[in-house]
């Protein structure tokens, strides 16, 4: 053990900020860290004193680029949630995602933090990740020899603090699919106060209803905060395919849902009680996306 | 010669635009940076400290261990805590400083020190170090700091009058103080002259106590009070602070400390986590008659107040009540955690979480209204309670009419009804408290003010009290006004600055207002005697104005003659005995509170949907401030009642050292506050005005948890009531 504690001041800080990608992956190989918007990676390097060399990507004009009316949402490594919850055709597109953008922290941190920073810095806790997951997120890489990937997100996160992203590699974008015929989708979480609070247990759901608009097609249903990674629990509500949306089926899927995490028990929450949560997020979702959907027609 | 020119107070319009100075705004640039080295262990004795290689770094100046402040400790009671030490007692205590020309240097520096420590046992739970093998301090083998008892009434007799009883143990956390300016100091130095300045609610108390410290090295301290962010409390005696004016003295430049949140709350302060066993009794016609106290009170590493926080937990809120006997004991137990303090409330907040359950549970008992059960056993004016204070004026009468109102239109015209998930419940509680406790320190409850004139006429009005952001300039202001007959710009004002204004004791014990208030009416009423005397000297009309009086005296050369200086001490009042009985304030104040809350029984969230606040607070003398005196204590109560605590690792680590996991409140979520003040007047009060200060805070946590257990039916023993907890007492009895 150290003498000492470290003093929590932010360390000196070598800051690049290049405007091509070459320069990018130059820096990288020097050691440096990637930065997004920051709104993780200042707060850590003020406890630990590092990195304390970092390389924004925000000058490079290709990870500015946000589409949000195609088919498949586009959004680039540098567009930070402000920017995406202003627009309409993203938040009709993919409510869930906009639910969980809408959820980080306050105003100021959304006007920085991006979606692809939310996503690599891999907390089982982040508001983006449930509802990207029922969206079909897929993760877009690049590295130095320009070699690109395209990753399932699912597959994209490994654990709390972990992806696969290789040595030297970045991720550029996300996409992920809009909102199909007859679909809705909703997220929620629970904190302990309204706001600027991380989630205990969130919960993302994907509804796709038969042409009579009462009777589900399909649901998609993604956990947050009770597991090393987000995890898909679509498998809890098959209990609901086919079926017009009632309190005993919710009831029979939220208890499915709560049984397929694997929640810790820290200062923040009990295992059992984050179980608990997902069991009444579950239903709350589900109807949310409901009333949604019912609103919209 | 340091340039000893006070600081400007800032109005209510430069705190929220930003051009207010704290301290940290005051720092130059390249003004040498002091860092500290903290203990990454709970408990362990330092067995040497290796300076060399951080002495050898360059850019560090100068390092301070231990020795250097051998013999030295801080401590108002119990003189306990060391400038640094060599035995450690909470993960974060300082072992070493460090001074550098930059922040890297100082961080670097505090790296390459090399401290050997000496692992001991540890305890961060009373019941642990009530066992522990080890004393945390050698000369309290029993890690106990202070024991407290009290027994007025006669016990036996009175307690087979009761046919009812209620009781509980409860627990509360030891939340942080959460002002929203963290701890920063600047030293500035001039040979033997220091001049600290740094935001603290008791400047003249800090500058009497350093002065006996610096005295050693022949230096002597001076306290200014900038604008600050805050301090219910906290802000007083720190080790930082001599820390910094012996760094400063050394080096002969000056020094300057601003803690990151995250390092101010790891060598923080929080307010005393107690266990408390009560039970009181009731006859069957509702007279509450015996009431029994056992306090367990967490006092963390060090004493600080704790001896007196100890001694209010365990008495103070029995005088709400016409208790005939009274049982109470307390100790004050020493943890390897945090070193406890003073906190808004003084430890009545814990107490009346449990008092105020009670009460609610006897009425329900014996099917009485609770507001009736309490209007039925409230003192009032004329009475004096169990533990001899002298009640001069009460509006609790009014209080407990208001929130009784409120509560009957809200349930009639809110709408709000329980459904299977979520249940609607309300919920009151009440307090009494003094407005400052002369028990604590005779000898310093005292304020001063001095009336002088500028050389270019303008009038000068400096009290040793200072302003912490609660209104005490605005009320200075008002006062000043009225007694004087002038108006804002033709005077000027001192508060909190130790060189040129006098002695004031503080900020403590909700006394501010009242005493400098006392102060200034008595220094303006001489001040005026001073200028009608000089009238006809200055060839002025007998109708002269006191603005143009003090203009021409100051031309004539005949400033001085109209000074004034004043005094403020309290009549009629005591120190409490050994066991808490005296009437230690000139007057008492009464609120009730009344809270209707939603609470959600499959998380067991509790949504606060509408709350009242009715204080008695005789004449209210700056309304906007007082308002937000309690909109903002109500709040802090929300915090203390739903989500605030200190969660400490079994290593006695901090594991939420910073306001993410330290839920103090947001404004979303946050109810209405209904405010409200009764209409009193106390003769003893300076315009008839009494205090605000403490008591918004203290009805809170009863308040609500009456609220919850209407709404649910379970009992909240443990603060915070947080969702989990709430959901966990509504399944116990199913698991």
């Amino acid at each position: 053990m150290a003498s000492a504690l470290r003093p929590s001041h932010l360390p000196e800080m070598d800051l690049q900020c290049p405007t091509n990608l070459g320069d990018v992956f130059r820096h990288i190989s020097n050691g440096a860290q990637l930065l997004a918007g920051g709104t993780d990676i200042l707060l850590q390097a003020s406890v630990r004193g590092e990195p304390n060399k970092l390389v924004w990507t925000g000058g490079i004009e290709s990870m500015k680029e946000f589409d949000a009316d195609s088919d498949f949402i586009k959004v680039g490594a540098s567009v930070p949630l402000s920017t995406m919850i202003k627009s309409n055709a993203f938040r009709d597109g993919a409510p869930a995602v906009a639910d969980g953008a809408q959820s980080v922290g306050s105003l100021q941190l959304r006007n920085q933090a991006t979606m692809v920073g939310n996503v690599c810095t891999a907390s089982p806790a982040a508001d983006t990740v449930p509802g990207l997951l029922i969206h079909n997120c897929v993760v877009a890489t690049i590295d130095k020899e320009n070699n690109k990937r395209e990753i399932a997100l699912k597959d994209f996160l490994t654990g709390p603090g972990k992806t696969n992203l290789g040595e030297g590699e970045l991720v550029t974008c996300l996409s992920f699919s809009r909102l199909g015929k007859n679909q809705m989708s909703a997220y929620q979480r629970f904190t302990q106060r309204e706001a600027l609070d991380l989630a205990f247990a969130s919960v993302a759901a994907r509804l796709e209803f038969e042409e009579d608009g009462q009777t589900l097609m399909t649901v998609n249903l993604a956990l947050g905060a009770v597991g090393p990674t987000a995890i898909d629990a679509s498998a809890a509500a098959d209990i609901l395919k086919g079926h017009p949306i009632s309190e005993g089926r919710l009831d029979i899927c939220a208890d499915a849902a709560s049984q397929l995490c694997s929640p810790i028990s820290d200062h923040r929450a009990s295992a059992g009680y984050r179980r608990q949560l997902i069991r009444a997020l579950v239903g709350d979702v589900v109807r949310q996306a409901a009333t949604r959907y019912g609103n919209k027609k | 010669m340091l340039d000893m020119t006070p600081p400007k107070i800032s109005t209510i319009a430069d705190r929220s635009t930003g051009r207010a100075r704290y301290t940290s705004d005051l720092v130059p640039a390249g003004t040498t940076l002091v860092g500290i080295a903290r203990s990454p262990h709970a408990h362990a004795n330092v067995l040497s400290i290796d300076t060399s290689k951080a002495m050898a770094l360059p850019g560090v100046l100068d390092v301070l261990t231990p020795e250097d402040f051998s013999g030295v400790a801080l401590g108002h009671h119990i003189a306990d805590e060391p400038i640094l030490t060599d035995r450690v007692r909470y993960v974060g205590e300082g072992v070493a400083a460090v001074a550098a020309v930059d922040e890297a240097a100082m961080i670097a520096g505090i790296a390459a020190l090399d401290i050997e420590y000496e692992v001991l046992p540890h305890a961060i739970r009373v019941d642990d170090a009530l066992a522990l093998d080890r004393p945390i301090h050698d000369n309290f083998p029993d890690n106990v700091a202070r024991r407290f008892a009290a027994e007025p009434g006669d016990w036996d007799a009175e307690v087979k009058r009761v046919t009812h009883w209620a009781e509980g143990t409860f627990e509360t956390a030891a939340v942080p103080h959460a002002y929203l300016e963290p701890r920063a100091c600047l030293v500035r130095v001039d040979g033997n002259e220091l001049e600290l300045v740094s935001g603290t609610h008791a400047p003249s108390m800090l500058a009497d106590q350093y002065n006996k410290i610096a005295a050693v090295w022949g230096a002597t301290v001076e306290v200014t009070t900038p604008d600050m962010g805050g301090s219910f409390g906290a802000k007083w005696e720190h080790p930082t602070h001599l820390v910094c004016l012996s760094f400063a003295h050394r080096l002969q430049r000056d020094v300057a400390m601003v803690l990151p949140r995250r390092d101010d709350m790891i060598a923080g302060r929080t307010r005393i986590a107690m266990r408390i066993f009560m039970r009181i009794g009731a006859t069957a016609d509702g007279e509450l008659v015996a009431k029994q106290t056992k306090v367990w009170a967490d006092n963390g590493a060090y004493s600080l107040h704790g001896p007196s926080v100890l001694l209010a937990a365990s008495v103070r809120v029995d005088n709400l009540y016409k208790f005939s006997a009274v049982k109470a004991e307390g100790q004050l137990i020493y943890t390897n955690n945090i070193p406890s303090e003073c906190f808004r409330g003084f430890g009545i907040p814990q107490s009346a979480f449990a008092q105020e359950q009670l009460v609610d549970e006897l009425a329900r008992k014996l099917d009485l209204d609770p507001v009736e059960m309490r209007r039925r056993n409230a003192v009032g004016e004329g009475d004096t309670s169990v533990h001899g204070w002298e009640v001069t004026s009460c509006g609790l009468e009014d209080c407990l009419d208001m929130v009784r109102d409120r509560i009957q239109s809200h349930r009639n015209d809110s709408g709000l009804v329980s459904d299977g998930r979520f249940k609607i419940g309300y919920g009151l509680a009440a307090v009494i408290h003094c407005v400052s406790n002369s028990g604590h320190d005779e000898a310093t409850d005292i304020s001063n003010i001095i009336i002088s004139v500028d050389p270019d006429g303008t009038i000068c009005v400096a009290s040793g009290e200072v302003e912490l952001g609660a209104g005490t300039a605005e009320v200075l202001q008002r006062t000043v006004e009225r007694e004087l007959d002038i108006k804002r710009g033709q005077f000027r004002f001192v508060l909190g600055h130790t060189s040129t204004g006098p002695f004031g004791r503080g900020s403590f014990a909700s006394r501010t207002s009242f005493f400098m208030a006392h102060a200034a009416i008595a220094g303006c009423k001489i001040f005026s005697e001073n200028c009608s005397k000089l009238v006809d000297d200055l060839g002025l009309e007998t109708n002269a104005s006191i603005a143009e009086i003090a203009k021409l005296a100051a031309q004539k050369g005949h400033a001085e003659s109209l000074k004034a200086t004043a005094q403020f001490i309290p009549e009629n009042v005591v120190a409490a005995d050994d066991h808490g009985y005296g009437n230690i304030a000139s007057a008492y104040t009464f609120a009730v509170h009344g809270a209707c809350v939603k609470v959600d029984t499959l998380t067991g969230k509790t949504m606060i949907q509408q709350y009242w606040a009715a204080h008695d607070t005789g004449t209210v003398v700056n309304y906007q401030g007082a308002v937000g005196q309690v909109i903002g204590g109500v709040i802090q109560g929300i915090g203390m009642a739903l989500s605030e605590t200190t969660a400490v690792a079994e290593n006695g680590q901090l594991l939420n050292p910073g306001y993410l996991d330290d839920r103090v409140p947001t404004f979303p979520g946050m109810p209405n506050v209904d405010v409200h003040f009764a209409a009193t007047f106390d003769k003893n009060g300076p315009m008839g005005a009494k205090t605000i200060g403490e008591p918004p805070v203290i009805p809170v946590v009863g308040c609500i948890a009456n609220a919850i257990y209407d709404a649910v039916e379970e009992r909240q023993y443990t603060l915070p009531m947080t969702p989990e907890q709430v959901w966990n007492s509504l399944n116990t009895k199913v698991q």
